[in-house]
C-alpha cells in the first residue's frame, strides 16, 4: 500500500481509502477518529472507525524515528501495517490508566481491548465513543455530531493533528525586546539617559588624548623648542582643558543619576502592578496550583530583578559598549599595529564568556529556586504556627528549616565558588595583554615607529579598556538572573485566563435567582472527571440543599455556578441566560458565598463588612453586622467596628470571623447565595447563632446550601443528594426519608450518633 | 493503631491470572473475581508494596503487602498489569526546548519516537520526582517521566534548568 498523507480533519474518506485499498468489504465509515499508540503504550500513529456494523483499528508505522525526517522536520506519510476488524461490538468505553488509555469493546459474550491512545486524543475518541454507541443504540448518528479540533495551547487558533502548539507561537522569541516592554512608556526620559550616557562615554575616552598624548607629546617632549612661557601656557591649558572635561563629565552624572533615578519608582510599580494585575484575571486553579512563597518571589524579587537590570545594568552596557567602540577607534587611529595586538586576545575572553553563559544560567535557576523554597517553608510553617505547637514539632521544624537554609547556602556558596574562579580570569587575560603591549610598543618607540606620548596613551586605554570588559562579563551574569526572573514573570503576564468573559456580554436588568443546570460535565485534570452529565433546576428564591460524601463534587457544583471554573460540557443558565454569557459584574454581584474556609483582609472589622461596596454607609455596615448576628460581639472589642483583623490583626474566634464574613455578603445582597459548608467548624452554640444570621441572609434569595450536618437544611425545599458527580437522589426531605435510599441512610446515621451522644451525657450528668 | 479496617490480602491464597481478553482476573480463598482493578498506594517509592485490589466498581477487596510474597506466576500478572496502568512514556533525549512566553514547547525522543508537544505553567508541570527522576506533564494531560542520569549531557543542560 502506497504511503499517504495523515488528514487533519475529517479521517472518514480517508479511512474508506485505505479499507478499499486492502480490500476489505465496508459500508460507509460513520464515525472515525485518530490515535497515536500501539498495544505495548509506543507513540504510533493509528486510526479507529465505525462502518455501522464493524469497528476498524487501524494501525500505522508511521510514528517510528527511521521515518522521520528529522531534517526537514516534515511528519511522514501515514503507512499502514495491520487493520483489526471486531463484529458484533454492542457498545464502546473507554477505560483510563494514569497518563494511557484503552478502547474496550464490550459484544453479549465479552469485552475485549481494541485500541490505545494517550490523553491527548482522549477528547477525540471520547465523541467517537459517544457517536457510536449512539448509533448502535438509534440507528443513526447524533443530530448534532461533535467535532473536536485541536487548538494551539498558546493562542487557541487550530492546529493540525500530531502537535498541541502553532509553529508561530513556538517561534515567538522571548528576548530583550519583549523585556525592554515594561520601559515603553518611558521612551523619552529613556532616551535622555541614552543620550547623557553617550556624551559622558564620549568625554572619557577624549580625555587621554588631551591629558597623555598631547601632555608627552606637546608639552613635557624633551625635544621641545619652545620657550618657557609658552610650555607654561600649554601646561595651563592642558590642564584646564582635562579639569573642565572633568566638571562637564561631572555635571552630566548628577543630570544623569538625578534622570535615572526619577525614573526607577515608575518602573518598578509598573511591572509588580502589571505582574499583580495579571495575577488577579487568572483563574482559581492558578492560585490552587502554585506555591504563595512562589508567587510572592515572582511579585518582588523578580520584578526586582528585572528593573535592577534595566536600570542599572542596561545603561552600564550601553556606556561601556560605547567606550569600547570608541577606544578601538581611537587607538587604531593611533597605531592600528598596536591597536590589532591588543585586541587580539578578545576572541578568547569572548569564547570564555560563551562557555560560562550557560552554566551560571543554570546556577541561578538552582539558586532561586532554593530561595522560593525557603520562602514557601516560611509562608507555610508561619500559617500552620498552630498545628506545629499542637504536635510539638518546634524542634522537628527548625531542623527542617535549618536544612532547607543549608541547602540554599550550598548553593550561594556554589554560585560564589564559580563567579569567583571565572571573573579573576579576565584580570589575569587584561594583565598579560597589558605586559605585551608595554613590550611590543616599547620596542616599537625604540625603532621610532612610534611617540613616548602614543604608548603612554595606549597604556592608559588599555587601562581604560578593563573597566568595560570587566563590566561586559560580569553583566552576563545580570543579564542571566534578568532573563531567568522574566521568564517567570512572563510566564503569569502571558497566562491566559481559563475563564473570559463573553465578547458580548448580557446584563439582565434584574436577575431573580433562578438557576437550571443542563448536562453538566467537569473535570479539574483531564480523564478525572468530577461532576458527570449533572442536571438541576433550581426555582427563584427556593432552597436546595446539597449532600454527599467528601469529594462527591458538591462544592464542584457552586463553584461552576459562581463561574470560579468552566464547565466541559453542558451549561448552567441563570434566569434562563448561560453563566458565560452573564457579565462578570452582573455575575459576580449577584452571586455570593459563604463557605468554611473564612477569609478576612488586613484592615477594620468595617472595611471588610464594606469590602463588596465600599461606599456603604456606616448605617449600612451596622445593619450588615446586625443582620449577621454579629454587632454584639463586636461592641465588646475595645476597638469596635475599628478593630484591625486579617494577618497580623486582632484574634477572632472561627464562630466570629464566619458571622463577619456573613455580614459581608450581606453588604453583597446577592440574589444567589451559596452556603459551602458555613458551619461546619462551628460548635452547636455557634452554630445556632450562625444559623440565626443566615435565616436573615437567605430571605428573597435562592439558595444553595451544601452540608455534612442534615439538620442544617431542615429548610429547604429541596434536597439533592450527589454521588461521584452524579444526582442520585432528588426531592423533599419527607420524599427522600420515605425513598429510604442514601440520604435516609444518612440521616439515620446522624440521628442515631446524635441519641448515642445525648445518652452519654445524660450519664455524665447523673454520675 | 487499629488495622481491622483494612483488610490485608494472604498472598499465599492468591492466584492473579491474564483472562483470554488480556485483563487481570483473581481467585482468593475460593472466589473467583472474573477482573480486578490493581492500584498502587506508594507509586514511586514502593511501586510493588501495599497494593490495592479492587473490583471494577472500585469496591475494596484487600491490600497485598508485598508483590514477592505472590507465586512466581501471579507476581509477573500482577507486575505486568501494574506496569500497563501506570506507564509512563519516557523521554530518552530532548532534541529541542523552546522557552516561550507562557509555555515551553519540547522536541522529545521516547526510545525510537519522536514527539513534541507543549508544557503550560512550567514551574509546576517539570519537578523532580526524587533526587535523579522528573516528571514532566505536557498541555494535553500526558504525564512523561525522564531519568535524569540516563539523559545525554546535551539533554541534561537543556531540561535541568527547568526543574522544579
Amino acid at each position: 500500500m502506497k504511503p499517504k498523507k495523515i488528514p487533519f480533519e475529517n479521517n472518514n474518506d480517508f479511512i474508506s481509502d485505505i479499507l478499499s485499498t486492502e480490500k476489505i468489504k465496508y459500508e460507509k465509515i460513520v464515525a472515525s477518529s485518530q490515535l497515536d499508540m500501539n498495544e505495548s503504550f509506543d507513540f504510533y500513529d493509528g486510526f479507529v472507525a465505525f462502518d455501522s456494523e464493524k469497528i476498524f483499528v487501524i494501525k500505522g508505522k508511521a510514528n517510528s524515528l527511521d521515518k522521520y525526517n528529522v531534517i526537514k522536520r516534515k511528519r511522514p506519510d501515514f503507512l499502514c501495517e495491520k487493520i483489526s476488524v471486531f463484529e458484533n461490538v454492542t457498545s464502546l468505553r473507554i477505560e483510563k490508566n494514569i497518563t494511557t488509555c484503552v478502547l474496550v469493546a464490550q459484544t453479549d459474550s465479552q469485552e475485549k481491548q481494541i485500541a490505545f491512545f494517550s490523553f491527548a486524543l482522549l477528547e477525540k475518541v471520547s465523541v467517537f465513543v459517544e457517536n457510536v454507541n449512539y448509533f448502535i443504540e438509534n440507528g443513526v448518528l447524533p443530530e448534532k455530531i461533535q467535532e473536536i479540533n485541536s487548538k494551539c495551547v498558546s493562542c487557541g487558533k487550530e492546529i493540525p493533528y500530531g502537535r498541541s502548539y502553532c509553529k508561530k507561537c513556538s517561534e515567538k522569541k522571548l528576548g530583550f525586546k519583549r523585556i525592554f516592554t515594561f520601559f515603553s512608556k518611558h521612551k523619552f526620559v529613556f532616551a535622555i539617559i541614552i543620550l547623557l550616557m553617550l556624551v559622558e562615554a564620549a568625554l572619557v575616552v577624549f580625555v587621554p588624548q588631551v591629558s597623555t598624548k598631547n601632555l608627552y607629546d606637546n608639552v613635557l617632549n624633551p625635544g621641545n623648542t619652545l620657550g618657557y612661557d609658552q610650555l607654561m601656557k600649554a601646561l595651563l591649558v592642558t590642564v584646564g582643558t582635562i579639569a573642565g572635561i572633568k566638571v562637564l563629565n561631572l555635571v552630566i552624572k548628577i543630570v544623569y543619576q538625578f534622570t535615572t533615578e526619577s525614573l526607577l519608582p515608575k518602573i518598578i510599580y509598573n511591572i509588580k502592578n502589571e505582574v499583580f494585575a495579571s495575577m488577579q484575571k487568572l483563574s482559581l486553579g492558578f492560585f490552587t496550583s502554585k506555591q504563595t512563597g512562589s508567587l510572592m518571589e515572582r511579585v518582588t524579587r523578580d520584578s526586582n530583578n528585572i528593573y535592577f537590570f534595566m536600570v542599572d545594568g542596561m545603561p552600564g552596557v550601553i556606556t561601556n559598549a560605547i567606550k569600547l567602540v570608541g577606544i578601538a577607534i581611537v587607538i587604531f587611529t593611533m597605531s592600528w599595529k598596536l591597536a590589532s595586538m591588543m585586541l587580539l586576545g578578545t576572541p578568547i575572553i569572548v569564547l570564555f564568556v560563551m562557555l560560562f553563559n550557560k552554566k551560571l544560567r543554570t546556577i541561578h535557576h538552582r539558586l532561586w529556586l532554593k530561595q522560593t523554597s525557603i520562602s514557601s517553608v516560611v509562608n507555610d510553617k508561619i500559617n500552620g504556627h498552630r498545628i506545629i505547637k499542637t504536635f510539638a514539632k518546634e524542634d522537628e521544624e527548625t531542623k527542617d528549616f535549618k536544612n532547607k537554609s543549608n541547602d540554599l547556602s550550598e548553593a550561594q556558596f556554589y554560585s560564589k565558588k564559580v563567579e569567583s574562579i571565572v571573573f579573576p580570569f579576565y584580570s589575569v587575560a587584561l594583565f598579560l595583554v597589558g605586559g605585551f603591549i608595554l613590550f611590543a610598543g616599547g620596542m616599537m618607540v625604540l625603532r621610532g615607529e612610534m611617540s613616548v606620548g602614543t604608548l603612554m596613551s595606549f597604556i592608559v586605554y588599555l587601562e581604560m579598556i578593563k573597566e568595560p570588559v570587566e563590566f561586559m562579563t560580569w553583566v552576563l551574569n545580570w543579564w542571566e538572573r534578568c532573563f531567568d526572573s522574566s521568564q517567570r514573570v512572563f510566564e503569569i503576564i502571558d497566562s491566559k485566563p481559563d475563564i473570559v468573559e463573553s465578547e458580548n456580554p448580557q446584563t439582565l436588568e434584574k436577575i431573580n435567582g433562578g438557576i437550571k443546570i443542563q448536562n453538566l460535565d467537569f473535570e479539574y485534570e483531564i480523564g478525572r472527571p468530577i461532576i458527570k452529565n449533572l442536571n438541576l433546576e433550581i426555582e427563584a428564591g427556593t432552597m436546595v440543599g446539597i449532600v454527599g460524601k467528601t469529594g462527591a463534587g458538591k462544592s464542584t457544583i457552586v463553584n461552576l455556578i459562581a463561574r470560579l471554573y468552566d464547565a466541559k460540557r453542558g451549561n448552567i443558565f441563570i434566569d434562563g441566560i448561560d453563566v458565560r454569557d452573564l457579565s462578570f459584574s452582573q455575575l459576580r454581584k449577584n452571586v455570593g458565598m459563604v463557605s468554611q474556609d473564612i477569609f478576612l483582609f488586613m484592615g477594620t472589622i468595617a472595611d471588610n463588612i464594606r469590602y463588596s461596596k465600599p461606599d456603604a454607609t456606616f448605617e449600612e455596615v451596622i445593619a450588615a453586622a446586625k443582620a449577621a448576628h454579629a454587632h454584639d460581639f463586636i461592641m465588646r472589642l475595645p476597638d469596635a467596628y475599628e478593630t484591625r483583623v486579617g494577618s497580623g490583626g486582632q484574634g477572632l474566634s472561627g464562630g466570629e470571623r464566619q458571622r463577619i464574613s456573613i455580614a459581608r455578603t450581606i453588604m453583597q445582597n446577592p440574589k444567589i447565595l451559596i452556603l459551602d459548608e458555613a458551619t461546619a467548624a462551628m460548635d452547636t452554640n455557634t452554630e445556632r447563632k450562625i444559623q440565626q444570621s443566615i435565616s436573615e441572609l437567605k430571605k428573597g434569595r435562592t439558595t444553595i446550601a451544601i452540608a455534612h450536618r442534615l439538620s442544617t437544611l431542615k429548610d429547604a425545599d429541596k434536597i439533592a443528594v450527589i454521588s461521584n458527580g452524579e444526582i442520585v437522589e432528588y426531592g423533599t426531605f419527607e420524599e427522600l426519608i420515605k425513598l429510604k435510599g442514601e440520604y435516609y441512610n444518612l440521616y439515620k446515621i446522624q440521628n442515631d450518633l446524635r441519641k448515642q451522644m445525648a445518652l452519654g451525657t445524660e450519664d455524665e450528668n447523673g454520675q | 493503631m487499629d488495622n481491622e479496617l483494612t483488610c490485608y490480602l494472604d498472598a499465599e491464597k492468591i492466584i492473579f491470572r491474564t483472562n483470554e481478553n488480556g485483563f487481570c482476573m483473581m481467585e482468593y480463598a475460593d472466589e473467583i473475581y472474573k477482573r480486578v482493578n490493581l492500584l498502587k498506594t506508594c507509586p514511586q517509592i514502593s511501586p510493588h508494596k501495599f497494593i490495592c485490589v479492587q473490583k471494577m466498581d472500585s469496591t475494596e477487596i484487600g491490600i497485598i503487602k508485598d508483590l514477592n510474597e505472590l507465586d512466581e506466576e501471579s507476581k509477573i500478572v500482577a507486575i505486568n498489569e501494574l506496569e500497563k496502568k501506570y506507564f509512563l512514556p519516557e523521554i530518552t533525549k530532548f532534541v529541542s526546548i523552546k522557552i516561550k512566553p507562557g509555555t515551553a514547547f519540547m522536541d522529545c525522543i521516547f526510545g525510537n519516537v519522536r514527539k513534541s508537544f507543549a508544557v503550560r505553567d512550567v514551574s509546576h508541570n517539570v519537578f523532580y520526582v526524587d533526587n535523579h527522576t522528573a516528571r514532566i506533564n505536557d498541555s494535553d494531560g500526558n504525564r512523561y517521566i525522564v531519568n535524569i542520569n540516563k539523559l545525554n549531557k546535551k539533554s541534561r543542560k537543556m531540561i535541568e534548568p527547568l526543574l522544579y
